[in-house]
């Protein structure tokens, strides 16, 4: 069987790119709160909505978009901003009240399927279930000329901005004052509170950042298969999970190699003619990872946390 | 000869069970189907409660399984397949399905039930995800492995299995669940089930005890997959078709959901719950697109409100803790928010003649007025630790609840198309209501209730 190797290998990066922006807001969740927050899909789609309504106006609450009102690019921080907003809304309403009163993590994670639930009907009354998408020839969608593999101009730009991305939170995690907080309500929330960080604010950042990062995905998303629908992080839920299971829980590095290499394995299965079982080797890949070595690819020791 | 003399005994025995068990059934089905619970909306209440027990199994070991989903699609298969394929005996069917999901849960459970918490959460959704894989892809595989010339049919892929006979019966569920119920009760109490509370509450103590924690740890594993099995042998022999969609990753969240809403304290806790989950949706379904929205609220609000489930309210020490009306409050918080939510949202698609729980909307006003009155007044007391929460916000929470109830009585919001902004107002609202005496200023002892890591 021959597939074209560099042309997969393309495609394999730019969906990877997107899966590891998406996971990256999973894994800093789950390393600063200890927590699956499964409201994080939710948060994604309504990244891809905020956009889609900043570019278009009013009309998508009827009908479909048919022009915009303001340049394409603007899409992009739109939905950063919006689903930072509405992941600390998120954060407020659903993990807010049971983290002060020491509740089970399970109540957590039961709380976010309520927020999810909550969201995804949100969007749905006022989009509609029905795809949305933007006007044909408002994406630059034409394969870019001259090289020898097809990649089209938004693929480019999805690519960049997510390495972008990446880089920026790598930075904000390891260098600068709010990482070295974030990091330290990580290792644990008293001592944390006790060397005087204000607790209360980086769960909201951490929450604002990991929202940002799920809204650029869903916005790049919409952006590159031009379709969004208030389920389209159904799709990506599960997967991002993989993610950062693959790459170690909580592992920011770890999200970003585990994100490309499911891409790697979805686009490759696909091109060499098993799509039905594609997912079949990602979870298996999970499962014998989880039973081999449970923290990951690159995650550290859960005694090492301790 | 002797074996058909056995089968018929035990048939005449099963016979006479479901006719005393119709007969006492159909007065209460009556009465249900009158406040809009028909009787295949009771059933899946049931197979909920079924489906709630088999995640308490694990639950109650402390282990954190969300394979549920999975095993129910074993059963669900193999006892359709028995039924269709080869006339198996309703019951029959159901025991095959029961132990082939036993058998599958043996080799997935030694290798996994190692993990720990989110780890064997996420283990177990990968388990249930290849089984809806395979599930779904079994013929093809099949065909190309054995017998190419001629395709094997078994699930049919994304299509599913149809036109299923049915023939799950409410009885069958009670008498099940009854069963089950017995059985965990007496459980609880016995040696076995003492080991497994013994492993939840602390791995390491129970090892020392003498415990083998690895056995009772698979065994409960083993126990919930068989219960699960079975409940989707009664969920497919119900709804007449299956389909691999059906067994996701949503669904094992659901069955979580279920076991958690209705409180692990106690075996009663996810039946209540499961049956809950069924019939809050079923209940607002007059809401149309809102539906989904305020179901997501509702298991939101009972979380945050109670969050040792449903069955908390049913514990004396509910109505006891953090002073006299801890209790009163907690739940004239959620009557406050569920009457302003389900209330106000529909008004642009509801005639004035639709009614919530035989209630009109007069009645129904007046009664948010007196729980947001209540809650106003309790919300003042200071509780018995005292100054647990600041005075002045909480009047603005009450004053807030009294002011929507008002504006909703002149009929302000009743235009069309404000339902939504009510939505968000009212979870604000609700959300407040949770949070503003509930912030202890006093965070040295963390509450005997924490329980982190145990079964998170």
């Amino acid at each position: 069987m021959d597939i074209n190797v560099p042309q997969q290998l393309v495609n394999a990066l730019w969906l990877g790119g997107l899966y590891s922006l998406f996971a990256l807001g999973y894994a800093l969740i789950f390393s600063v709160l200890g927590l699956l927050n499964l409201s994080h899909s939710a948060v994604f789609a309504c990244g891809a909505f905020v956009g889609l309504y900043t570019a278009c106006g009013d009309e998508v609450f009827t009908t479909t978009c048919t022009e915009l009102d303001r340049p394409i690019w603007i899409v992009i921080p739109a939905a950063m901003i919006g689903a930072g907003i509405v992941s600390v809304a998120v954060d407020r309403v659903a993990f807010w009240p049971l983290r002060k009163r020491n509740a089970p993590r399970m109540n957590q994670l039961i709380s976010s399927i309520g927020a999810a639930a909550l969201l995804v009907n949100l969007l749905q009354i006022q989009f509609g279930a029905a795809q949305q998408r933007f006007p044909f020839g408002s994406i630059p969608n034409d394969p870019v000329s001259g090289l020898p593999v097809v990649i089209t101009p938004i693929q480019i730009t999805a690519l960049v901005i997510a390495l972008g991305l990446m880089f920026a939170l790598r930075i904000l995690v390891k260098r600068t004052r709010l990482g070295r907080e974030m990091r330290t309500v990580a290792f644990n929330e008293r001592v944390a509170s006790l060397l005087g960080v204000n607790v209360d604010r980086t769960y909201m950042t951490a929450f604002f950042i990991a929202g940002a990062l799920a809204g650029a995905a869903g916005m790049m998303y919409g952006l590159a298969f031009n379709s969004m629908t208030p389920f389209m992080g159904e799709s990506v839920s599960l997967k991002g999970l993989t993610v950062i299971v693959l790459g170690g829980l909580g592992s920011i590095e770890g999200a970003v190699i585990g994100g490309f290499l499911i891409a790697a394995i979805e686009v490759f299965s696909v091109a060499l003619g098993r799509s039905d079982i594609r997912d079949a080797f990602v979870f298996l890949l999970l499962f014998v990872i989880l039973v081999v070595r449970p923290r990951g690819l690159l995650g550290q020791g859960v005694e090492d946390r301790a | 000869m002797r074996v058909a003399i056995v089968i018929d005994i035990i048939n005449a025995i099963f016979e006479f069970i479901f006719n005393v068990l119709n007969g006492a059934l159909d007065p209460i089905l009556t009465q249900l189907a009158e406040i809009g619970f028909r009787e295949p909306v009771v059933q899946f209440m049931l197979i909920n409660a079924i489906l709630g027990l088999s995640i308490y199994m694990t639950l109650n070991c402390g282990l954190f399984s969300l394979a549920n989903a999975g095993f129910m699609a074993v059963g669900a298969y193999v006892s359709v397949i028995l039924t269709q394929k080869y006339d198996a005996e309703f019951g029959l069917s159901l025991l095959g399905g029961a132990l082939a999901a036993g058998l599958v849960a043996i080799p997935i459970g030694l290798p996994v039930l190692r993990l720990r918490s989110v780890y064997l959460a996420i283990a177990t959704i990968g388990f249930g995800e290849i089984v809806r894989i395979v599930v779904l892809n079994v013929d093809t595989i099949a065909t190309d492995l054995f017998n190419p010339d001629e395709p094997i049919e078994l699930t049919f892929g994304a299509r599913g299995i149809s036109r299923i006979p049915k023939l799950t019966e409410t009885a069958h569920l009670v008498f099940f669940l009854i069963l089950m119920g017995y059985l965990l009760y007496r459980m609880q109490r016995s040696r076995f089930g003492r080991a497994m509370t013994a492993i939840r509450q602390d791995e390491k103590v129970a090892t020392t005890l003498g415990i083998n924690v690895v056995y009772y740890k698979n065994m409960a594993f083993i126990l919930g997959a068989m219960i699960a099995g079975v409940a989707g042998g009664f969920s497919g022999h119900a709804t007449r078709i299956i389909t691999p969609k059906d067994y996701g990753f949503d669904k094992a969240v659901d069955i979580l959901a279920y076991a958690v809403l209705g409180g692990l304290g106690h075996w009663s806790g996810p039946i209540i719950g499961g049956m809950a989950l069924k019939a809050i949706p079923e209940r607002l379904r007059y809401l149309n697109e809102y539906t989904g929205a305020l179901t997501g609220a509702v298991l939101l609000l009972i979380i945050i409100y109670l969050p040792s489930g449903l069955v908390s309210l049913g514990q004396p020490s509910f109505w006891r803790r953090g002073g006299r009306f801890e209790g009163a409050r907690r739940l004239a918080g959620i009557g406050v928010a569920l009457i302003v939510l389900t209330n106000m949202l529909p008004l642009r698609n509801l005639g004035s003649d639709e009614v919530l729980l035989g209630l009109e909307y007069w009645h129904l006003w007046g009664l948010g007025a007196g729980v947001g009155l209540i809650y106003w007044i309790t919300s003042r007391q200071p509780a018995s630790t005292g100054g647990r929460f600041s005075l002045p916000m909480s009047a603005v929470t009450g004053l807030l609840a009294l002011g929507l109830i008002i504006a909703g009585l002149i009929g302000r919001i009743d235009q069309p198309g404000d339902g939504y902004y009510v939505l968000v107002f009212g979870l604000l609202l609700a959300t407040a209501a949770g949070v503003i005496p509930y912030a202890p200023q006093h965070t040295e002892t963390p509450p005997a209730e924490q329980v982190e890591g145990s079964h998170a």
